[in-house]
């Protein structure tokens, strides 16, 4: 690996908390994304199976 | 203006607005923090000399400084819109509180892990009940609380006022957190929070910070709308436009 790439990754022998910090901030913000897009996924299809059962999709929680 | 404002606060209109609204947040949260990093990382001192020496884990800063900034911030608003749904009882500010609460969690959690791998380093310990640490600690809880006691109580509108009213007592937090610092004199003490002018700062390091918290800034508006579209078309499923929206959405 070339000079200049090592002495990135090495970050003056402090790799494991500099990348430590930044790869939790990476899986964290990640993941979130990940979540979103899948829960959105998850309750599209849930809330358009009720309407198509012509069950109004009234969650307990709506509830008055 | 009144006519203006209610117009938004239907989530018929503000739920396409927002759709519209999140590739542009994307783009910007992206840009500024390529820009960020690679300002931190490749155009700043490998070290700081000075009266408060750090070697290259002070690059940590990057993201430190803006998570933590971040958590009081949406804590914030996240409050500012619980109040606005207490006051003028607006479905969607209530939605927007509940949107922006786990993305606020976050940025806590990892002003906290990223400040003890700074602070192992840099102190010799990853955690010490220093008043800052502790008040960030207490936000946390905040957050969570927040969102265990929405989720802990069946019907919606019940949990909305009852989360908001915790969420309104908790922003105490805020300001303990901004002057929670048990040394001002650097001098007298050693610390690793000192109350410290963005002026004495490095301008190169001043930069990338900024970029950096302006990167989380827009990616919390991205997953902030993205959540509240979710929350807007579960919420609404009774009326005509969102058993729509629903059906089209879950076409495509």
């Amino acid at each position: 690996m070339n000079e200049g790439l090592m002495h990135f990754l090495s970050q003056g022998g402090y790799a494991q908390f500099v990348w430590g910090a930044y790869g939790m901030a990476l899986l964290l913000l990640v993941g979130e994304v990940i979540g979103l897009r899948r829960g959105r996924r998850t309750i599209l299809a849930r809330l358009s199976r009720l309407l198509r059962l012509g069950t109004p999709p009234d969650h307990p929680r709506d509830h008055e | 203006m009144s006519s203006a404002w209610s117009k938004f606060a239907s989530p018929s209109t503000f739920y396409p607005l927002a759709g519209r609204m999140i590739p542009v947040f994307w783009v910007l949260a992206a840009g500024s923090l390529l820009v960020g990093l690679y300002w931190g990382f490749f155009e700043t001192p490998d070290q700081l000399g000075g009266s408060n020496a750090q070697k290259g884990y002070y690059r940590i800063i990057f993201l430190h400084v803006g998570a933590a900034w971040m958590s009081m911030w949406l804590y914030a608003v996240m409050v500012g819109w619980a109040a606005v749904g207490l006051v003028f009882n607006t479905r969607l500010s209530y939605m927007m509180a509940n949107a922006i609460a786990p993305t606020g969690a976050i940025f806590t959690f990892l002003a906290l892990w990223s400040g003890s791998f700074w602070g192992r380093p840099s102190w010799g310990t990853y955690w010490d009940w220093d008043p800052r640490l502790t008040s960030e600690l207490i936000l946390f809880f905040l957050y969570i609380g927040y969102i265990a006691l929405h989720s802990a109580i069946d019907d919606a509108r019940r949990a909305d006022r009852a989360a908001a009213l915790l969420a309104i007592v908790g922003l105490v937090m805020v300001p303990v957190i901004f002057w929670s610092i048990n040394c001002p004199d650097p001098n007298q003490c050693a610390a690793l929070h000192q109350r410290s002018g963005l002026g004495k700062v490095d301008g190169n390091i001043l930069f990338a910070m900024l970029m950096t918290t302006l990167g989380f800034w827009m990616y919390s508006f991205a997953t902030t709308l993205m959540r509240v579209r979710t929350i807007i078309l579960t919420r609404e499923a009774q009326t005509t436009w969102a058993a729509e929206t629903i059906q089209a959405e879950a076409r495509s």
